[in-house]
C-alpha cells in the first residue's frame, strides 16, 4: 500500500517521462551492484568521477556486460582523494558530462534493486545530482550488503559486529580484488550479496 | 585494466595479451552455495568454468570421479562435446569464472598451444605442445657467456726453427688446425690456410722454416670476455680462430666451428672432445658438458625422443672411449663390451644407472681382465653413472663370460623361468655392442633367436613382471601417490617398455629401442596404428616428465630416481599424466590378456 502510494507520488513528480521505466516492476532475480569514485568524502560536496555497475542475474555476476563511466567533474578534485581512486584531473578530462553519465546509468540499472557497500554515500551523491533535473531520487530498492551481513551475524550474545570491509570479506571467504577500482568494488559487493543470499536460503 | 583472472597457470599462460583482454572482458562470475548443482548431467555446456574459490566434485551415477580445487578448469573436455554424462556439484561454497564457449573455440583455433589443452586425443595434444616457443633470450644468454664456455683448444707450440713439414705433422697428430711459435719476443700463428698457400708456392716443406710464414699480428680475447667479442673479431678480420688469453698467461685457441657449435648446441663438439681424449681426466672434462647440453636442449623445447637420440650416441662413445683407454688393443680384439637395459635401448638421457656386460672369446684369457673391468665400472661411477643395484656390471663374473658360457646362460633362461632369470633375459634383449669384437655378440644373438621355440609358458613368465607394479591411477581417475610422490618408472615407464619388449620377444624382433619396436610391431599389425601412436606419445610424455624433474633434482644435488612430487606438477601436466596412465592401464590389461597372465 505504501509502496503503491510512493510509486504514484514519484510518477507525479517525475519530470522526464522517458525515465518511467525506473518505476516499472523489477524483473525477478535481478539486481545491480554499483560503486562510485568521487572528488571528496563529503556527500554534500562530492562530485562523481567514475561509476561502475554490474548486473546480477540469479547466481551469476554478468561482468562481461558491466559498464563503467568516467565523468568530467565541474570543480577540482580534492587532492586528498586522488591516492584513493587514482583518478587525476587529466584522467577524467575526456569523461562524459554528469548528465550523460547518469542518463546511461539509469538506462543500465532500470528498476532493479541496487546493491552496494556503504551505498548510502553513493546514493546521496547520485541523488543530489539527479533530483534537480529528474524531479525524483532513485526509486529503486537499495540493498546494503553490510546490512545483510549485520542481520545475519547479530545475536543477543554478539551485539557488536565488525562491519569493516576487510573483516566481512574474511568472514565470508571472498577473494580480495584490487580495491578502489569502481568495477572491482561493485563486483566485491555483488559477491558478498550472492554469498549472503545463498546462505539465507 | 585490472584483471580478475589469474593468467599465470597453464593453459591460460599461453594466451597473448590481446587474447587475455578478450578473455577477461568476456568473463562472468558465478556463485554456487555448498550442495548446489553447477552443471546438471546432460545439460548443455555453454561456458568454460574455472574454479576460483571453493571445491567442486565431478560425479557420474552417484560416484565421485574427480574433485577440483582452486584455479582448476572443471569442464574442459565436456565443453567440446557440449554435453556430458557427468554432473558437477559444489561441495563447498564456490566461486566460478565462466567464459563463453564460442570465445574458447575461437581461441583454440587461433592459439594452438592453448588449444592443445582441450584436445581429447593425447597424441594430437602432444604434437601441439611440441610447438611451444623456445625462450627468446636463449641466444642472447649464449652470446653473453664467457668464451671459456665454448671449447678452447690447447695451444700447440713449435720451436721457432721448426719447418713447415713439422707444422703439418703436428697438425695431423694433434688434430688441430693451427700451431703457435715463439720467435724472439713475438708469438706467431701458422694455420691450415697458411699451409695451403705454402703448398701452392711449391717450395720445399722440409727445409723451409715456419717462422717466415707465420702471422705475428694476433687477434685475441681474454678468457672472461663474452662469446660475442670473439665473434666480432672473427667477422671483422675474416679469420676462423682467435687466441684466448687465460688469466694464468697460458694461451688457447677458439675455433669458429667450435664457436658455432656452442651457439647451435650441437653435440658434435662433445663427441669430438670424447674422441680426442687421451686420459680419464680429459674424458671427464668432455663429459662434464653433457649436463649443460641436456639442459639447453630441454629448455629449447627439443622433444625428449630427439634428446635421447643425441644422448644415445654420446653415451655409447663415452663407454667405448673409457674401455679403449683402459684396455690394450689385444684384449679388445677378443672381447665385446655390451651396454644393456635403458642404455642399450638408447633411452637413457640422465645417467640413472649403469648396466653393462662383457663377452669373452672362447679360449681367451688375460691376467688383467678382471682389474680392467673393475676400473671400467669405477670410471663410469666417476662420470656420474651410479652403480647398478642389481650388479649388472662387467665387474660381476655373472655378466663377464665366455661366448659358450653365455650360450649356457641363454639356454637356462629359457627353461628356468623364475623372476630373476626373466629380468636378466629382459635386460639381455636390450643389449647393444659398444666396443670390441662385435661378431661375438652377433653370434650370441642369432643363437638365442634360432633356439627360441614357440613357448607360451616362457612368454607368460617373461611378461609377468608387468603385473608387479600398480598403475597409480585410481578408480576415479585420480592420481595416486605415496606421500605425494609418484614413481614414474614403476607407475608407467616400466609397464610400457616391458609390455612392448614382451611383444617384441614374441615376434622375435632384434630391435632394441622401444620406439623402433613399436613401429615394427605396428607394421606387422601386432599393434593398431592408434594404439601405437598412443603408446609412443605416452612413453615420450613420461620420459619428458622424468627428464624435467630429474634436471631439477640434479640441480638441487639430489640423487636421481624416478619419483616426482605431484604437487610440483602444473594442472596441465597432471591432466596429461592422467591421460597417459589411462593408456598405460589399458595396455597392461591387453598384455595380461594376450599372455594369459591370469593362468599363472
Amino acid at each position: 500500500m505504501i509502496q503503491t502510494f510512493k510509486s504514484w507520488q514519484a510518477r507525479r513528480q517525475l519530470r522526464d517521462p522517458q525515465f518511467e521505466f525506473l518505476l516499472a516492476k523489477p524483473a525477478p532475480n535481478e539486481w545491480v551492484s554499483i560503486d562510485c569514485e568521487t572528488t571528496s568524502l563529503n556527500p554534500k560536496q562530492a562530485e562523481i568521477l567514475s561509476i561502475a555497475a554490474v548486473i546480477i542475474r540469479g547466481n551469476t555476476i554478468l561482468k562481461s556486460s558491466s559498464q563503467q563511466w568516467l565523468v568530467k567533474p565541474s570543480g577540482a578534485i580534492d587532492p586528498k582523494t586522488i591516492p584513493i581512486h587514482g583518478l587525476r584531473a587529466q584522467d577524467v578530462a575526456h569523461g562524459l558530462t554528469l548528465h550523460d553519465a547518469l542518463t546511461q546509468l539509469l538506462y543500465f540499472i532500470g528498476s532493479r534493486p541496487i546493491i552496494g557497500y556503504y551505498l548510502e554515500f553513493d546514493l546521496a551523491v547520485i541523488n543530489r545530482q539527479l533530483k534537480p533535473w529528474l524531479g525524483i531520487a532513485l526509486p529503486n530498492r537499495a540493498i546494503e550488503v553490510s546490512g545483510l551481513y549485520y542481520d545475519k551475524k547479530v545475536s543477543a550474545y554478539r551485539p557488536d559486529i565488525d562491519l569493516s570491509l576487510d573483516s566481512m570479506l574474511t568472514e565470508l571467504d571472498i577473494p580480495r580484488l584490487a580495491r578502489h577500482d569502481p568495477l572491482n568494488d561493485a563486483i566485491t559487493a555483488a559477491l558478498m550479496f550472492l554469498k549472503l543470499k545463498g546462505q539465507r536460503n | 585494466m585490472s584483471t580478475l583472472f589469474e593468467f599465470s597457470a597453464l593453459p591460460y599462460r599461453s594466451l597473448k595479451p590481446s587474447e587475455r583482454e578478450r578473455f577477461e572482458s568476456a568473463l562472468d562470475i558465478q556463485y554456487f552455495a555448498n550442495g548446489h548443482t553447477v552443471i546438471a548431467a546432460g545439460a548443455p555446456h555453454h561456458a568454460l568454468l574455472i574454479l576460483n574459490k571453493g571445491l567442486i566434485a565431478e560425479e557420474e551415477n552417484g560416484e565421485v570421479l574427480t574433485v577440483y580445487s582452486e584455479q582448476e578448469t572443471i569442464n574442459s573436455k565436456a565443453l567440446l562435446n557440449e554435453t556430458a554424462q557427468q554432473q558437477w556439484v559444489a561441495i563447498d561454497d564456490s566461486l566460478v569464472f565462466s567464459i563463453p564457449r564460442e570465445l574458447i573455440l575461437e581461441l583454440i583455433r587461433s592459439n594452438p598451444q592453448f588449444g592443445a589443452y582441450f584436445y581429447q586425443d593425447i597424441a594430437v595434444r602432444m604434437t601441439a605442445l611440441a610447438q611451444q616457443t623456445s625462450e627468446e633470450n636463449e641466444l642472447q644468454a649464449l652470446l653473453l657467456a664467457p668464451v671459456t664456455a665454448a671449447y678452447i683448444h690447447p695451444a700447440q707450440w713449435l720451436s721457432a726453427d721448426a719447418s713447415i713439414l713439422d707444422a703439418a705433422r703436428r697438425m695431423q697428430s694433434a688434430h688441430c688446425t693451427a700451431v703457435l711459435i715463439k720467435n724472439a719476443e713475438h708469438i706467431g700463428i701458422f694455420t691450415q690456410r697458411d699451409l695451403r698457400d705454402f703448398v701452392i708456392s711449391e717450395l720445399p716443406a722440409r727445409s723451409t722454416a715456419i717462422a717466415n710464414y707465420a702471422h705475428y699480428r694476433l687477434h685475441s680475447v681474454a678468457d672472461d670476455e663474452p662469446i660475442h667479442a670473439a665473434m666480432l673479431l672473427m667477422t671483422k678480420h675474416t679469420i676462423s680462430r682467435v687466441i684466448v688469453r687465460r688469466a694464468d698467461g697460458a694461451l688457447g685457441i677458439l675455433e669458429q666451428v667450435d664457436l658455432l657449435a656452442f651457439l647451435t648446441q650441437h653435440s658434435h663438439l662433445i663427441q669430438s672432445q670424447i674422441e680426442r681424449a687421451v686420459s680419464m681426466d680429459e674424458l671427464a672434462q668432455a663429459w662434464s658438458h653433457v649436463d649443460k647440453l641436456i639442459r639447453q636442449q630441454h629448455r629449447q623445447g627439443v622433444k625428449v625422443t630427439l634428446i635421447a637420440d643425441t644422448l644415445r650416441e654420446l653415451h655409447r662413445k663415452l663407454l667405448a672411449k673409457t674401455w679403449q683407454l683402459l684396455a690394450p688393443a689385444e684384449i679388445s680384439a677378443n672381447v665385446c663390451l655390451l651396454c644393456l637395459g635403458s642404455e642399450g635401448r638408447g633411452e637413457q638421457i640422465l645417467a640413472n644407472d649403469q648396466d653393462n656386460a662383457l663377452i669373452i672369446a672362447d679360449g681367451f684369457e688375460h691376467p688383467d681382465l678382471a682389474a680392467i673391468c673393475a676400473a671400467f665400472n669405477q670410471a663410469l661411477i666417476r662420470f656420474g653413472y651410479p652403480p647398478c643395484p642389481g650388479k649388472i656390471m662387467v665387474n660381476n663374473p655373472y655378466w663377464r663370460r665366455t661366448e659358450s658360457e653365455f650360450k649356457i646362460l641363454l639356454d637356462e633362461w629359457q627353461v628356468q623361468t623364475h623372476r630373476e632369470n626373466m629380468l636378466h633375459l629382459a635386460i639381455w634383449l636390450d643389449a647393444y655392442p659398444v666396443y670390441g669384437n662385435k661378431a661375438l655378440f652377433a653370434r650370441l644373438r642369432d643363437y638365442f633367436y634360432q633356439g627360441l621355440v614357440e613357448n607360451d609358458s616362457l612368454l607368460a613368465h617373461f611378461a609377468l613382471p608387468i603385473e608387479q607394479f600398480d598403475t597409480p591411477l585410481g578408480f576415479f581417475s585420480q592420481l595416486r601417490s605415496k606421500g605425494g610422490l609418484l614413481d614414474l618408472k614403476k607407475g608407467g615407464i616400466f609397464t610400457l617398455v616391458h609390455g612392448i619388449r614382451s611383444l617384441a620377444l614374441k615376434a622375435k624382433l632384434s630391435e632394441r629401442n622401444t620406439y623402433r619396436r613399436i613401429e615394427i610391431l605396428k607394421q606387422k599389425d601386432i599393434l593398431s596404428p592408434t594404439l601405437a601412436s598412443d603408446l609412443r606419445e605416452s612413453l615420450a610424455y613420461l620420459q619428458s616428465l622424468q627428464l624435467k624433474y630429474g634436471l631439477i633434482k640434479a640441480q638441487q644435488g639430489k640423487l636421481l630416481d624416478y619419483g616426482i612430487e605431484l604437487a610440483q606438477l602444473t594442472t596441465l601436466e597432471r591432466d596429461l599424466l592422467k591421460d597417459t596412465l589411462a593408456v598405460v592401464k589399458r595396455f597392461k590389461q591387453s598384455i595380461a590378456h594376450q599372455f594369459k597372465l591370469n593362468t599363472l
